[in-house]
């Protein structure tokens, strides 16, 4: 049983980390974990991201 | 020299940057990724350094629609850059920008197109469109 009372949104979430993310989850990131091989800024992060944009497209703002 | 004024502006965008507030940072951000969307910042490995360059350029763009300022780089400055402590990608970069259609380039001189003035206030407007935060 989860201790919360409704599925968590947060983008280190394992059950989302294979959707592409919004504009507002990725500063979400980069306001919570900026740095680290998994941080924000990490090379890797930032080609998801813009891979996320490519995907969504305009939508990415949403 | 004319390259003073590029560093000035230079300046000038890296203390918006360094000083922005959480929403500017969100605009900073999109812009950021926008440009890099339409082929600036091509380098593969991104480093911090690289991303506050990055940054400092999305704000000097911005401040090219907002103010209607242009960039001059002298030829000199185009093909020796660090001689000038300007950062070494930003004639690639702003090669990148015209290629883009984003400014224009005539006599060393660039000033924003219209597609850049779309490109920043669509995205800003999207960005604050909603509750960002």
């Amino acid at each position: 049983m989860s201790v919360f009372s409704q599925d968590s949104e947060s983008v280190l979430d394992s059950k989302n980390n294979n959707e592409p993310k919004s504009f507002s989850q990725w500063q979400q990131l980069r306001r919570s974990n900026p740095s680290g091989m998994s941080g924000y800024y990490s090379t890797k992060s930032q080609q998801k991201m813009i891979a996320d944009r490519k995907v969504l497209g305009s939508a990415w703002y949403a | 020299m004319r390259s003073h004024r590029l560093l000035e502006q230079l300046d000038e965008a890296r203390g918006l940057f360094q000083s922005a507030n959480v929403n500017e940072q969100y605009e900073i951000e999109a812009i950021r990724t926008e440009l890099r969307l339409r082929g600036l910042f091509s380098s593969k490995q991104i480093r911090p350094t690289s991303l506050a360059y990055e940054s400092i350029i999305a704000v000097l763009f911005m401040q090219m629609t907002r103010t209607g300022q242009k960039l001059t780089v002298p030829p000199t400055v185009q093909s020796n850059p660090h001689k000038y402590a300007i950062p070494t990608a930003l004639p690639r970069d702003l090669a990148a920008a015209v290629q883009a259609d984003l400014l224009l380039l005539k006599n060393n001189t660039y000033s924003s197109t219209l597609l850049l003035v779309q490109l920043v206030n669509g995205t800003l407007a999207r960005v604050n469109g909603k509750d960002a935060a």
